[in-house]
């Protein structure tokens, strides 16, 4: 290495987006896909520590489990309103929860954005960590928003017939109430098709849901590693500890929130309500 | 929009790996962790609500047991009080019986004697009697110093006692 290129400053800055580490084909193999690999591949390792280890007198893990169920279910059940769409819904919506916290909480752990490569990039030195929170990768949170949304409309059409379920959003029934009810009450002429672009609107709120609850999560914790990076900037010993306190409390909020969110929008989707 | 995806480098292939990624974490909690634990829960729950009404219904049936108990004590107590009353009133007129006929019988004795009493007074009397007459006999023959004649005699003697 050069005198000239030593003295050059290495860039080491938080990026918006999740470097790729190396390729694979065409395939980007990024930082943060390396570490959700990670966490799956826990998820895998710990459900084969339960494999027939599930027992009627709980046991180690399975009584921490028991335990998170428990307190989700008795949240859930204050959203439902019934056991039994609790007990439907709580699979789809825990993995939501573990995956995210998982995520959250292993992108704090050391070595997460600090051990990488040095890359040379229009004549910079650029440094790429081998490792990013999943849950710092807008790919990761749209990814999962876009699950929960799509999986709620899925159940929506399941729960009330898609007949029902599109008059939510196209609301023709209200449309052919016209031409019925007019002579009656005429002031429907005036009401229905503000109903029908309330319905409009609603599409576009499906797709705000996607946009909140995928920026909201991305938001949080790539706020979080800019936090923590900074806090070492100025001083990397004792400073980022309580922001790292922080930090845990805030991923395990953030998962808390997202499952909730899931957990809501599903029930809404699947409740036969009527405006 | 174009910004977005540039700003963000989102990328379909990454999203998709990620969305692969969530279906395999939902499958394997969903399989290994959630299913189980959740059927486990349950079957806890039922096991314990079960027991419950068990531990209910024998604290029920042991509070009836002891009623019963109590009521067939009580029955019992009842009984042999009416079987000894019973047996006291019996031998009340046993008693009385006994007694009547004791003294049914002493009565009995008791007139026997009188009249065995009153013959054998008679009898010394007459005794007596006889042996005066004959006392006088002697005591008046020797003051008169004469012999009277036996009908005489008796006749006067006879009147003399009656006097």
């Amino acid at each position: 290495m050069s005198a000239s290129a030593g003295s050059e400053q290495i860039l080491h800055e938080n990026t918006l987006y999740a470097e790729p580490v190396f390729h694979v084909g065409q395939f980007p193999i990024t930082n943060s896909i390396i570490s959700s690999w990670i966490v799956v591949l826990l998820v895998l390792v710990l459900a084969w520590s339960l494999r027939g280890k599930i027992k009627s007198v709980p046991r180690g893990l399975q009584n921490g489990l028991e335990m998170v169920f428990e307190t989700f279910f008795g949240i859930f059940d204050s959203i439902t309103g019934s056991r039994k769409r609790t007990l439907q819904f709580s699979p789809f919506v825990m993995a939501f929860f573990f995956f995210v916290l998982l995520n959250n909480w292993l992108g704090l752990f050391p070595g997460f954005g600090s051990i990488g490569q040095i890359v040379v990039e229009d004549g910079h030195k650029l440094f790429i960590p081998y490792l990013r929170g999943a849950t710092a990768d807008l790919n990761t949170t749209l990814a999962l928003a876009t699950i929960a949304v799509v999986v709620s409309h899925i159940a929506g059409v399941i729960a009330i017939g898609w007949w029902k379920y599109l008059n939510r959003f196209l609301n023709f029934k209200v449309l052919w109430e016209i031409p019925q009810k007019v002579i009656k009450e005429p002031t429907i002429l005036l009401i229905n098709p503000i109903k029908f672009f309330v319905g409009i609107i609603e599409i576009i709120s499906e797709l705000a849901k996607v946009a909140s609850l995928s920026f909201r999560l991305f938001g949080n914790i790539f706020a979080g590693e800019v936090l923590l990076a900074s806090m070492s900037a100025i001083l990397a010993f004792g400073l980022p500890l309580p922001f790292m306190f922080l930090e845990v409390i805030v991923g395990l909020i953030q998962a808390i929130i997202f499952a909730i969110l899931v957990l809501i929008y599903l029930h809404i989707a699947t409740a036969a309500e009527e405006h | 929009m174009e910004s977005l995806v540039s700003i963000f480098h989102i990328d379909g292939k990454l999203f998709l790996a990620q969305l692969i990624n969530f279906a395999i974490i939902f499958f394997v909690l969903y399989k290994f962790a959630f299913k189980p634990i959740a059927k486990i829960m349950q079957e806890r729950t039922t096991t314990i609500e079960k027991s419950l009404d068990d531990a209910k219904a024998v604290a029920k049936k042991l509070a009836e047991t002891g009623l019963e108990q109590t009521r067939v004590l009580n029955e019992a107590k009842k009984d042999a009080l009416a079987i000894v009353e019973k047996a006291n009133q019996a031998a009340e007129v046993n008693k009385q019986k006994l007694i009547e006929k004791t003294k049914l019988e002493v009565a009995a004795i008791m007139a026997g004697e009188k009249v065995k009493i009153a013959q054998e007074k008679e009898e010394s009397l007459k005794e007596m009697k006889q042996e005066i007459a004959g006392l006088v006999i002697l005591a008046v023959g020797k003051v008169i110093k004469e012999k009277m004649t036996d009908d005489k005699d008796k006749k006067l003697i006879a009147e003399i006692i009656s006097r």
